[in-house]
């Protein structure tokens, strides 16, 4: 059976009713004329037995017959199955008013004069077909409308845009439980809906009513009689216009069972199967949502790549079940542990793992990747593994036997190792491959964190035990009048002689002393050397022979380092003068007025005060006067510039100058060549340390290398 | 088509009976078929129609000449039989109104306007 709006007439039946048969035989051949089929009946009696037979698409009938009249007939063919939707047509007589009155009454869709002109009789006729035609396919089309519509669960509503009562297909009342008869309106939706689902319809359909365009969301709901189902609406708010106002129409489909699908494929797509526990996928999901919340908070993100050691020999040997069941056992326990990390990370423990930044997944066989954002401190990290492993270490019982496993943990942290969960995944498993042969340990992927921190806290370990055991001495290079070609002094420089590495130098250790505070012993063990030592050269180069040492700015803060120096003197005959104190423009800064005070007291005892370093830090001229210094040290960078161009060779000059008008004794440091020499000479420097006249040297072979005339000692017994 | 009820009574005998423009109309249908199907369809009914309303007028029997009259209108109407379309539309209007005299006045025209209009379809059924 076609569907469409068909031009050929023969598809049309049309049944002619007179009693007349020459009104009958006319009306039938002009009917016929025009290509449809026709039948014909003398009365209403033998056109309903006709209907009955055949099918009949319009009937045209007389008002007047014997047996059965027209109306008679109208009526009694509206009642039969189909009837309602045949054409009739009444002839009737001219002003025949009553006839045309009742025939409507009877059903009749139209009426014609009979003594009208058969040709605009036939036009009435095909009319009324083309009407019936168009009724039939959408009739048609509804039903298959109505039909997919059912096939795909798929209902339909409308609701005037400020009306409660709403509209809905039978598909509608039956996804939301409510009988046919049972009120259905706007507010039952709402109460059958999830409540907190509510807010995000609501959210949609307001946007949509503003714009009145499209919109589409899904919901929760409970049907009435219990039913759980998940429904998406999709439709439009069409703008009101002169027919009413704004109108919202609605497509309803149940899409239950297509969301527990997709639950059921994302869960499977983020979670593995075994432990149920969320997998590496999920887990670098994770990561990158707690690097996400990092970077607002300014918190670290710990990475932990967990393996099991010996998990393949426990599976081997007790087969598949237990390496199972103890993947499951060990990934909960830790998952608990995890929750458990309260005062660790910053948030409450009632809440999801996911928003507490803590997670457990199972990434490979027997490696768990273990996330934790939120980390106030990186070094937090490590009292996590630690808790990680021991939840591991617990025993575990397996039947009839008790197992005792341990892990190794490798870590990676945000953002020191990294800024993206690729990053942060790969360097925990390379911190964890580092881990291989030390079962139980645990390695941080970061060498700052991980092994410099092991290095450093050996490196400690050691320092102190060289503070204890002296291994620390002095080495002195050798300082020189440049005008007089006479030595004027020393600076005093430390190493460190390391049972197996040999001399180390200062730079190796100074800044983890400074950091941990063992910079004080240090600096006293120094000032009680150079002061020995200045005692013993001043009886040997003279009493103004000078030796200088380096001064940490810890120093200032933690000992009283004028009484520290008194003492030193007092024990060993040195002077105050034979002393001589070096400190950087850094050490200075931020803390001037103390350092100001300690200075001050120098100078009252006689004790030199040289500034090191000068030109490599920030000084201004107005803070360079407020310091009591006596002498400038050039920085080494400025030396080595030296006859490389006229602007070097300016700012040097600049430099000497400057110092002479402040009063300062000017001393080159880093001096490796002739020229920079008689520089330094022809521009009035009057002090040069650098290894074209010596390098730092141990006392003996300080000692030797003095030439005799430099002795004053010596010098005063030729003299004499 | 004419709804005029003039000239009931004084037949004109140099016009055709059968309206030419009916008859032009009828013949186009079906293939010229239908014309000669409807003429001898009426021409076979019409002296059956006649003969009822002399037998109804007979027996004083109004309401039945009125009826017959409403068939045989609508039949002659159907060819172009305008002048006795004309008088059965008068014989059931009076018959309606209950007006006896003005029905008996009007059936007797009948008989002359039969005596005119049958040769003529005649004429047309000659092949």
């Amino acid at each position: 059976m076609t569907t469409e709006t068909h031009n050929d007439p023969s598809w049309y039946s049309v049944l002619v009713v007179d009693d007349d048969d020459t009104v009958r035989t006319l009306i039938s051949g002009v009917i016929e004329d025009a290509g449809y089929r026709v039948m014909t009946a003398t009365d209403g009696a033998e056109a309903l037995a006709l209907f009955d037979a055949q099918h009949v698409d319009c009937i045209v009938t007389d008002v007047n017959m014997p047996n059965v009249n027209g109306f008679e007939l109208c009526r009694r063919v509206r009642a039969l199955p189909g009837g309602e939707r045949v054409q009739v047509l009444f002839l009737t007589g001219l002003n025949d008013y009553e006839s045309i009155q009742q025939a409507y009454e009877a059903g009749a869709n139209d009426f014609s004069h009979k003594q009208i002109n058969p040709m605009l009789l036939l036009e009435r006729v095909r009319f009324l077909l083309r009407a019936k035609q168009m009724q039939d396919d959408l009739r048609l089309s509804e039903q298959r409308l109505s039909y997919a519509q059912k096939l795909a669960m798929l209902g339909h509503w409308e609701r005037h845009i400020d009306g409660r009562t709403i509209a809905v297909s039978p598909v509608v009342r039956s996804l939301l439980e409510v009988g046919d008869d049972d009120p259905l309106d706007w507010e039952t939706l709402h109460e059958l809906a999830n409540a907190e689902d509510l807010g995000a319809v609501q959210g949609a359909m307001q946007q949509a009513i503003e714009r009145h365009g499209a919109f589409q969301f899904e919901h929760r709901l409970t049907g009435r009689r219990g039913t759980r189902r998940v429904l998406r609406h999709q439709g439009e708010v069409s703008p009101p216009d002169e027919s009413g106002p704004a109108v919202i129409r609605s497509t309803v489909q149940d899409v239950t069972d297509v969301r527990a699908q997709e639950d059921r494929i994302r869960f499977l797509a983020f979670h593995d199967p075994l432990t149920a526990l969320p997998n590496r996928e999920s887990a670098a999901r994770m990561i990158d949502e707690s690097i996400r919340r990092a970077q607002s908070n300014q918190s670290n993100v710990a990475v932990f790549a967990l393996s099991l050691d010996d998990f393949d020999r426990v599976a081997g040997s007790m087969g598949r079940n237990v390496g199972d069941a103890v993947l499951k056992t060990v990934g909960g326990r830790m998952r608990a542990q995890l929750r458990g990390l309260d005062g660790v990370v910053q948030g409450q423990s009632n809440t999801r793992d996911e928003d507490l930044g803590c997670v457990v997944a199972r990434a490979d066989s027997d490696t768990f990747l273990c996330v934790v954002g939120n980390l106030p401190r990186s070094d937090a990290a490590l009292g996590v593994a630690e808790r990680l492993q021991r939840s591991v270490a617990m025993p575990l019982a397996m039947g009839d036997t008790e197992l005792t496993l341990s892990a190794s943990v490798g870590i990676s942290l945000y953002p020191g190792d990294g800024t993206n969960s690729a990053q942060l995944i790969d360097h925990a498993y390379a911190a964890l491959v580092h881990t291989r042969g030390q079962k139980g340990t645990c390695q941080f992927f970061a060498s700052e964190i991980s092994n410099r921190a092991r290095e450093r806290l050996t490196l400690e370990a050691e320092l102190r035990q060289a503070l204890q055991e002296r291994q620390f001495e002095l080495f002195y290079q050798p300082r020189m009048s440049i005008a007089e070609s006479h030595l004027s002094g020393a600076e005093a420089l430390i190493r460190w002689r390391h049972p197996t590495r040999g001399l180390v130098m200062p730079g190796a250790f100074i800044p983890l002393m400074e950091e941990v505070g063992l910079i004080v012993p240090l600096g006293n063990l120094v000032i009680d050397l150079v002061a020995e030592q200045a005692a013993r050269w001043r009886t040997r180069f003279g009493e103004d022979f000078r030796i200088s040492f380096n001064i940490s700015p810890v120093q200032f803060t933690a000992v009283d380092l004028p009484a520290q120096i008194d003492r030193a003197v007092a024990r060993t005959g040195a002077r105050h003068n034979n002393l001589e104190a070096e400190i950087t423009e850094s050490a200075m800064m931020g803390q001037p007025d103390k350092v100001i005070g300690a200075l001050q007291a120098f100078r009252e005892r006689g004790l030199r005060l040289a500034l090191d370093d000068f030109g490599t830090g920030y000084s201004s001229l107005s803070y360079l006067r407020r310091l009591p210094l006596d002498v400038l040290k050039i920085d080494r960078s400025f030396v080595s510039e030296i006859g490389l161009s006229q602007s070097s060779n300016s700012l040097i000059g600049a430099i000497i100058s400057m110092a002479s008008a402040l009063g300062l004794t000017c001393v080159a440091e880093g001096i490796e060549e002739e020229k920079q020499l008689l520089f330094l000479g022809a521009n009035r420097c009057q002090e040069a340390q650098g290894y074209l006249i010596a390098k730092p040297m141990p006392v003996a072979d300080f000692e030797r290398w003095v030439p005799p005339r430099w002795h004053a000692a010596e010098l005063e017994t030729l003299t004499a | 088509m004419s709804t005029s009820q003039s000239s009931l009574a004084q037949p004109d005998a140099t016009a055709p009976e059968l309206d030419p423009e009916q008859i032009a109309m009828l013949r186009g249908l079906r293939k010229g078929a239908l014309l000669p199907q409807l003429l001898r369809t009426y021409r076979d009914q019409a002296p059956q129609q006649l003969s009822a309303i002399d037998a109804a007028l007979a027996a004083g029997d109004v309401a039945a000449v009125g009826g017959v009259a409403h068939s045989l209108k609508s039949a002659s109407y159907s060819i172009g039989a305008k002048r006795l379309g004309d008088l059965c539309a008068a014989i059931e209007a009076a018959a309606r109104g209950g007006d006896a005299a003005g029905v008996a006045s009007a059936c007797g025209g009948l008989a002359a306007a039969w005596a005119l209009l049958h040769p003529e379809i005649e004429g047309y059924l000659v092949p």
